[in-house]
């Protein structure tokens, strides 16, 4: 009877309203029962046209809205465009304004892992881990705003240094803060890493192998956890990065444990690195003489050509491509979005594995849907 | 009513005090009358516990989860948050009362009524003390399970009546569990049945009063049986039927208002009544020294609530596949071992075969 015959394949979908699609992303899941059969991640609820708005502003203009991109990384995308016009104009920064960008992207790497960790946890059903990170988080957001004023969208980079320098007390703030940080993920490191329950929720659930991540274009902590060393800091050094002293963690299982144990081991040496700049940073002009007011941040006129700039965001590789036509607006801005590469990686770790591992897998490769949708 | 042997002290002094009472004002009532109204007073009281205790228990869960996560808000409400309780009752009330429309509203209606109404019937054998019980049968124990196994009845009607694909799922999850660990369940019920040589509550706790509590004599019985419990309840780290991050609120998503209260309610009276029951087997019950034995019920069964509380706000949730593979290949075999290990243990204590 055709009556019988019903479909197998239920389609479910996840979103926009789902409380675990990290915001407002759609997935169209495949179910046969529990077992995925196929995701396709629908996206675009978030678009609000940043790449075309960019060509309306100066070029100073556009920071701000880099800060919505990528709204837990704010700091990142600042950076991220910031260096694309610095090449492409040539500006030299001052050494303690390479510093203090330093400082506050690390800060900034810390508050979006908190987000992460916490959210994964809230994914995985443990409640707890969600309001220690906040917790943590708030800490960290005080600092950033000590240094900028603003808690969430910073617009701190200025071409050829930072908007304001560290602030007074800044150094024995952050001193008081990086020891309790350290002391509390071991305590993060407790309630979860060795827990059974989670342990057996994230091994070997939503795994990609090496070669497929690559193909894929994955970058940042979803790739190293694959086994690949790469990590812009290392591999196409910018700011101080060469002369701070940390470690690239990875591991080779490329599963959801990896992506945590990846980004638990980059939350320590994030405030190993923050250790180290405060100790080394030199007194000097946090901006470019050349650059020093607002006036000339906002006359900046590049010459005709283009650039592309990359730098290691909290998800990944960020890159900044700016064309300049030689006037006082950008031609053309677009932005290679960390989230967007990792999250079209998802049907691949997701096929055949259960309902649970999806929200698990998602809550894993850390996606921001501002970033994505732009 | 040949099966309900009737706690002769309770009801016989309650009805005393009734006839007493009565013979005050000069009236006299007939016998049979006058036992269905102690009947009833007593199911007044159960409910009022619940309904009182509802409360209580959400203002002390807020704390608790407070306390262990880093939460401000059960400061705010009230001198330390006492009016918590209050607000979200308020808040519950005065919200819209959504039954969706292409919803199986017979079914949506009936649906908490279902899940609520076994919950507070499994508190009729509930031995509070020596002389506080409700009716003490000689099945209590079954009983117990018996009624707590109609929830799953009124879960699959809430979640196939919303019309939601979601909550459907949460249905047959809830079911699947608790079909899973009902079975444990029972047999390691069954172990201390065994043990005490009798299924009525009142001699369960009565068999360990004097005696070693059960916990000694069933300690794997006990872990599963509190287990299966946790899992009936549905509480992290099984809270599956509700399992917010992957399918939203199971199978009470559409519920609003009053209605998704009564499931509330209903997870807080299952908390208090799995902890009461897992006391009353393997702690001993309302026995200990000192103190009357209502307080050390309720000091027991107050220390597993908390205890129960504790582990909703540590752990991450388990995977549906993954629990029901524990529940079927180690907890079921297991459980038959409890009853093995409980029938030698009667067998050497007794000294052989007599």
């Amino acid at each position: 009877m055709p009556v019988m015959q019903a479909e197998k394949v239920l389609t479910v979908n996840m979103g926009p309203q789902h409380p675990s699609t990290h915001g407002v992303l759609r997935l169209r899941v495949k179910l046969e029962g529990e077992i995925i059969r196929d995701v396709e991640p629908i996206i675009g609820y978030l678009h609000r046209g940043v790449e075309k708005l960019a060509e309306d502003g100066y070029y100073l203009q556009f920071i701000p809205l880099t800060d919505r991109d990528d709204y837990l990384a704010a700091m990142h995308n600042n950076m991220g465009f910031c260096r694309a016009v610095e090449e492409l104009m040539g500006i030299k920064t001052p050494e303690r304004a390479e510093y203090i960008r330093v400082i506050a992207q690390e800060l900034n790497r810390l508050a979006s892992h908190y987000v992460w960790l916490g959210t994964f946890g809230l994914d995985l059903g443990a409640v707890t881990p969600f309001f220690w990170c906040f917790r943590d988080r708030e800490e960290v957001l005080g600092l950033l705003e000590s240094m900028c004023g603003a808690r969430l969208t910073y617009s701190y980079m200025r071409f050829g240094g930072v908007r304001f320098d560290l602030p007074d007390g800044f150094e024995e703030k952050i001193a008081d803060f990086l020891p309790r940080a350290e002391k509390r993920l071991a305590e993060m490191d407790r309630l979860l890493t060795k827990n059974e329950i989670f342990v057996a929720r994230t091994k070997g659930v939503g795994a990609i192998s090496k070669i497929d991540a690559i193909n894929a274009g994955l970058t940042g902590p979803v790739l190293r956890a694959c086994g690949v060393k790469f990590d812009i800091r290392k591999d196409d050094p910018y700011n101080v990065y060469p002369k701070l002293d940390f470690e690239v963690p990875t591991r080779t299982a490329g599963d959801c444990y990896a992506r945590y144990e990846v980004r638990m081991e980059e939350m320590k040496q994030s405030i190993r690195i923050l250790h180290q700049a405060m100790k080394q940073i030199p007194q000097g002009p946090y901006l470019s003489p050349d650059y020093d007011n607002a006036v000339k941040q906002m006359k900046l006129r590049p010459m005709k050509g283009e650039s592309y700039a990359r730098i290691e965001s909290p998800r990944g590789e960020l890159g900044y491509y700016v064309v300049a036509d030689g006037g006082y607006k950008p031609f053309r801005v677009k932005i290679r979005a960390h989230s967007f590469q990792n999250l079209s990686a998802l049907p691949q770790m997701v096929r055949g594995q259960k309902v649970p591992d999806l929200v698990a897998t998602l809550g894993s490769i850390d996606i921001v849907l501002g970033d994505i949708d732009r | 009513m040949p099966q309900i042997a009737i706690d002769v002290e309770w009801n016989g002094g309650l009805m005393g005090l009734f006839n007493w009472l009565l013979g005050l004002v000069g009236l006299t009532i007939d016998q049979g009358i006058l036992y269905v109204l102690v009947v009833i007073v007593e199911a007044v009281l159960v409910v009022g516990f619940i309904l009182t205790f509802a409360p209580i228990f959400s203002w002390v869960m807020r704390k608790v989860m407070a306390r262990m996560q880093n939460r401000q808000g059960p400061m705010r409400v009230g001198p330390q948050g006492l009016l918590q309780p209050l607000a979200d009752g308020v808040k519950l009330a005065m919200k819209e009362d959504v039954v969706p429309t292409r919803a199986d509203k017979f079914g949506f209606r009936l649906a908490p009524y279902l899940v609520f109404i076994p919950v507070c019937i499994a508190f009729a054998p509930l031995p509070w003390s020596g002389g506080i019980i409700l009716s003490d049968i000689r099945y209590g124990l079954l009983f117990i399970i018996a009624v707590s196994a109609i929830a799953p009845l009124g879960e699959i009607i809430a979640g196939w009546s919303s019309n939601n694909k979601f909550s459907t799922y949460g249905a047959l999850r809830a079911a699947a569990l608790d079909v899973s660990y009902e079975i444990p369940m029972v047999f390691s019920a069954a172990a201390i049945i065994l043990l005490a040589g009798s299924a009525s509550t009142q001699s369960i706790v009565a068999a360990q009063d004097g005696s070693v509590w059960f916990i000694v004599l069933q300690p794997l019985g006990a872990l599963i049986f509190f287990i299966g419990a946790l899992a009936k309840v549905g509480i992290v780290p099984m809270d599956l039927p509700e399992a917010e991050s992957e399918i939203v609120a199971g199978y009470f998503t559409e519920y609003s208002g009053m209605r998704f209260g009564v499931f509330f309610l209903t997870v807080f009276v299952n908390i208090f009544l799995i902890s009461a029951v897992t006391v009353t087997l393997f702690f001993g019950g309302w026995s200990g020294p000192f103190l009357p034995p209502l307080v050390w019920f309720l000091l027991k069964s107050i220390l597993f609530t908390l205890a129960v509380l504790w582990i909703w706000f540590t752990l991450p949730r388990v995977r549906i596949d993954q629990f029901l593979k524990v529940g079927w290949t180690a907890m079921f075999p297991l459980s038959i071992i409890t009853v093995v290990i409980a029938a030698l243990e009667v067998y050497f204590m007794r000294g052989g075969l007599a």
